[in-house]
C-alpha cells in the first residue's frame, strides 16, 4: 500500500490478465441473476418482509 | 484483485452485521411507530391507504423485522464487495494517502445513496409515492450512475487542481460537482406526497436513514483498512514476526 506507481489503466489491465473471462462472466451473471431476483421479487411475502429494510436504507420501492 | 474483493466482503460482512442489528433495534421500531402514527391520522383524510396495512397483512411485524435485519447484513456484503473491487481498480487515482479508503467510502455513499436521494428522497412511512415502480427503479439506477460520475469528477478535479495550485484549490474544485448535485436536488420535482407523520419526526427519520447509511460506509472503510493492514504483513501471525509480546 506504500509504493504504488501504477495507474488506474494498469489496474484494469492487471484485472483483465488475472481473471479469465469465463470466471468474470460467471460472476457477472450470478450478480445479475441475484439482482434481478431481488428487484422483481414482488412476491408479497418476500417483498413485504424486507419492507423495513427498504425504508431504513432509503431505497425507493413500493 | 480477488484479495481486495475478499477483504471488501469481509469488511462488508462485519459492517453489515452492525447495520443489520441497527435495522432490527432502531429502524424497524421507528418505521413501525411512524406507520402506526400515520394510519391513525389518516382516518380523517383519504380512507387509510394501504402502505402500513399491506405490510401488516402479508407478514407479521416480527418476520418483517427479522428479514429486514438479514437484508441489512446482505446489503453490507454487497456494498463491501463493490467497495473492494472499486478500491483495487481506482486506488491509484484516489487522493488522501492513508485515508484513501475513506475517500472511496464517501464516493460510494454519494453514488449509491445521496445521488438517488436528490430526486427520490427516503420515504418516511406514511408518505405516498407519486410515481410507480416502473418509473422509479430505472430512475434510481440511473441516478446511481450520475452519482458515480459526480464522485469521479470531484476526485479528478481535486487531483488536477491540487497538483497545479495546492490543496485549497483542490478542495474548491472537488466541491463544484457536489454543488451541482445539490442544485439538482433543488430543481427536481417532488416525487412524494402526503406525510401524515409530524414534520419534525419525518426530518428526524430522514437523518436517521442518511446517517445510518453513512455509518455503514464508514464501517466498511474502517474494516477494509484493518484487513488491508493485516494482509500486508502476512507473517504477522507467526511468533517469529513479532518478537516478544510487547503489546
Amino acid at each position: 500500500m506504500s509504493t504504488h506507481t501504477d495507474t488506474v489503466a494498469d489496474r484494469f489491465a492487471a484485472a483483465g490478465a488475472q481473471i479469465d473471462p469465463l470466471t468474470a462472466l460467471t460472476a457477472a451473471a450470478l450478480v445479475a441473476a441475484l439482482g434481478f431476483a431481488l428487484l422483481f421479487m414482488q412476491e408479497p411475502m418476500a417483498h413485504e418482509a424486507l419492507h423495513d429494510f427498504r425504508h431504513g436504507a432509503g431505497i425507493t420501492c413500493h | 484483485m480477488i484479495d481486495r474483493i475478499r477483504r471488501g466482503i469481509a469488511a462488508g460482512a462485519v459492517a453489515g452485521a452492525a447495520y443489520g442489528l441497527f435495522t432490527w433495534l432502531v429502524l424497524s421500531p421507528a418505521v413501525g411507530y411512524l406507520e402506526h402514527a400515520a394510519s391513525h391520522e389518516a382516518g380523517h383524510g383519504h380512507g387509510g391507504h394501504g402502505h402500513a396495512q399491506e405490510a401488516a397483512h402479508a407478514v407479521s411485524e416480527a418476520t418483517t423485522a427479522l428479514v429486514s435485519a438479514g437484508g441489512g447484513v446482505l446489503w453490507g456484503v454487497l456494498l463491501g464487495a463493490a467497495f473492494g473491487a472499486a478500491y483495487y481498480l481506482f486506488e491509484p487515482a484516489l487522493p488522501g494517502g492513508e485515508a484513501k479508503a475513506y475517500v472511496l467510502a464517501g464516493a460510494g455513499f454519494l453514488a449509491v445513496s445521496v445521488a438517488p436521494w436528490t430526486v427520490l428522497p427516503p420515504v418516511v412511512p406514511g408518505m405516498e409515492q407519486l410515481y410507480g415502480p416502473g418509473v422509479r427503479v430505472p430512475l434510481y439506477l440511473g441516478l446511481i450512475g450520475v452519482g458515480a460520475l459526480v464522485a469521479a469528477t470531484s476526485v479528478l478535479a481535486y487531483d488536477r487542481a491540487s497538483a497545479a495550485r495546492g490543496r485549497r484549490a483542490g478542495a474548491v474544485a472537488a466541491a463544484l460537482p457536489l454543488v451541482a448535485l445539490a442544485l439538482l436536488s433543488a430543481l427536481a420535482p417532488p416525487t412524494l406526497a402526503g406525510g401524515e407523520a409530524p414534520a419534525e419526526l419525518a426530518v428526524a427519520f430522514r437523518w436517521l436513514v442518511a446517517l445510518s447509511q453513512a455509518g455503514l460506509w464508514a464501517l466498511i472503510a474502517v474494516g477494509f483498512r484493518r484487513f488491508e493492514r493485516d494482509g500486508d504483513r502476512p507473517a504477522a501471525d507467526s511468533p517469529a514476526a513479532t518478537p516478544t509480546g510487547t503489546d
